[in-house]
């Protein structure tokens, strides 16, 4: 009877000790930082940040500084800056296993940086929002969202399953994603979309664009671009295109559907071509498709105006189909 | 050849001095031996084996024959309605298909069947399979289209490109010490 009782009053007494780590486990705040450093108009800045939201926004001196709390899990941070070069990292254990009974705080970070910089960023499960740096930005996720508004020079934006909302980007444009959806709004400059299962959606007058999709859909709303190149396997594509007279565009499909809209002015060669019983279709002149002598392709070739600029659309089994404004 | 139809009217166009004079089949019928119910002759396993493997290489021999060596009064492969492909074009194909199924195969062989970050990756990568069986069907057609051999490279490209990703960024999932 009384080692029964002994082995009750242990059990209970572990329990008790278990529930205590867990409190104090949870009352365990994350690590505040608040760190600035004196930098250059034109820093190179490297930034890695596992997990968590990250706000990047420009000062008004030379200044770097992050805050914030950092990841519950990180051991510690890195922060050097010398000679015109910056390195921040949120410094995690090798593996973080994340299945607990309490989810883990993420990183919460706020990093100021001059308007000049050059901001290059990795992470993982993290999601970035980034304003007004015109030094050039690289960001690279694979799970989260990237929101970028006012950067210039050269912009890359990737992530694998996220999504990626750019307004007023402008110079060199690379905006990728795999699983997500890509929103861009009054970029100019050369810009290069791509996503492979997500939509694309643009409105941008950017001079020259290129879109590559494979499964998933675009539609671009396009102000003078003079060079267009769209690409899709499976998708569909459906591009407005304003305000320039003889672009030069030149597009493939294999199943999808590309629709091309252009100003009734439009002074270009157009050559549009589906090799295996693709439509094509013709709402700008009277031209006719023709069917090839030999092998079930069809072409449509005509020229409008001077025929300055061109158009050759390609499809295998997909629609092609051009369109007035 | 001609169609039933045509040769109807050709044979109402002949002349009709050219008909015989009478009736000819009944003195032809007579004259005819006695039809004999016809046995069915045994076959013995061993030449019906031989007989179908005689009709599958005859079958082989024709199509390779027509495929590949087409005839003026075959149904012409070209690359548009005046040109004829050139005998070294149609092999640019199969060495696109050649030489990045080699490199695929030496990348998948280094895959996980799953990924952490891309989930079931070979049903995306069965979707541009799907896609250059298209384009490869289309080149049947037009052997050395140049739009259509760049899509097909393109199309080898994506997904290798897919492939690097996938590996790329699990194994930078990982450094970074992710257990996702």
């Amino acid at each position: 009877m009384k080692s029964t009782k002994t082995s009750w009053v242990g059990a209970a007494t572990l329990v008790l000790l278990i529930a205590f780590t867990r409190v104090i486990s949870a009352a365990d705040a994350p690590m505040v930082i608040d760190e600035s450093r004196q930098v250059s108009s034109n820093e190179r800045i490297e930034l890695e940040v596992m997990r968590g939201e990250v706000v990047i926004r420009t000062g008004t001196d030379n200044t770097f500084r992050v805050s914030g709390t950092l990841d519950e899990l990180a051991e510690g941070f890195e922060l050097r800056s010398d000679n015109g070069f910056t390195y921040f990292e949120v410094e995690m254990p090798r593996n973080v296993n994340n299945s607990g009974f309490r989810r883990s705080e993420e990183s919460d970070l706020e990093i100021v940086v001059p308007a000049g910089s050059r901001i290059s960023f990795i992470g993982v499960n993290v999601e970035v929002d980034i304003d007004g740096v015109t030094g050039g930005t690289q960001i690279n996720t694979v799970n989260g969202d990237i929101s970028a508004s006012n950067l210039t020079e050269r912009v890359e934006l990737r992530t694998v399953n996220g999504n990626i909302t750019a307004r007023n980007i402008g110079g060199r444009i690379d905006l990728q994603t795999v699983n997500g959806e890509i929103r861009d709004s009054d970029s100019a400059g050369r810009a290069y979309y791509e996503a492979v299962n997500g939509e694309i959606d643009i409105d941008s007058a950017a001079g020259e664009v290129e879109v590559t999709v494979v499964n998933g859909s675009v539609r671009a709303q396009l102000r003078g671009t003079s060079d267009l190149s769209v690409n899709s396997v499976n998708g569909d594509i459906d591009v407005v295109l304003t305000d320039v007279t003889s672009p030069r565009i030149s597009g493939s499909t294999v199943s999808g559907e590309i629709t091309l809209s252009l100003p009734a002015d439009v002074d270009a060669r157009f050559s549009l071509e589906s090799h295996v019983g693709g439509n094509l279709v013709n709402h700008i002149t009277d031209d006719e498709v023709v069917r090839s002598r030999y092998g079930p392709g069809r072409n449509l070739d005509f020229s409008t105006g001077q025929g300055a600029g061109h158009v050759d659309l390609s499809s295998v089994t997909g629609r092609l189909e051009l369109r007035t404004n | 050849m001609k169609s039933e139809q045509e040769l109807d009217q050709l044979t109402a166009a002949l002349p009709r001095e050219m008909q015989p004079q009478q009736d000819l089949w009944p003195s032809l019928e007579a004259r005819l031996p006695a039809r004999q119910s016809l046995k069915k002759r045994q076959i013995s396993p061993v030449n019906r084996m031989l007989g179908m493997a005689a009709a599958l290489a005859l079958i082989v021999v024709v199509g390779w024959r027509v495929m590949l060596v087409p005839e003026d009064n075959a149904v012409p492969v070209a690359v548009n309605d005046t040109d004829m492909p050139d005998a070294d074009a149609v092999p640019i194909q199969y060495e696109i298909t050649r030489q990045f199924e080699t490199i695929k195969a030496e990348q998948l062989a280094q895959m996980a069947p799953y990924s952490d970050n891309f989930g079931d990756w070979q049903y995306q990568m069965a979707s541009w399979d799907q896609a250059i069986d298209q384009v490869s069907g289309a080149l049947n057609y037009y052997p050395d289209d140049p739009r259509l051999l760049a899509q097909m490279q393109g199309l080898y490209e994506q997904q290798l490109d897919y492939l690097r990703l996938i590996g790329r960024v699990d194994s930078t999932a990982y450094i970074l010490g992710e257990e996702l």
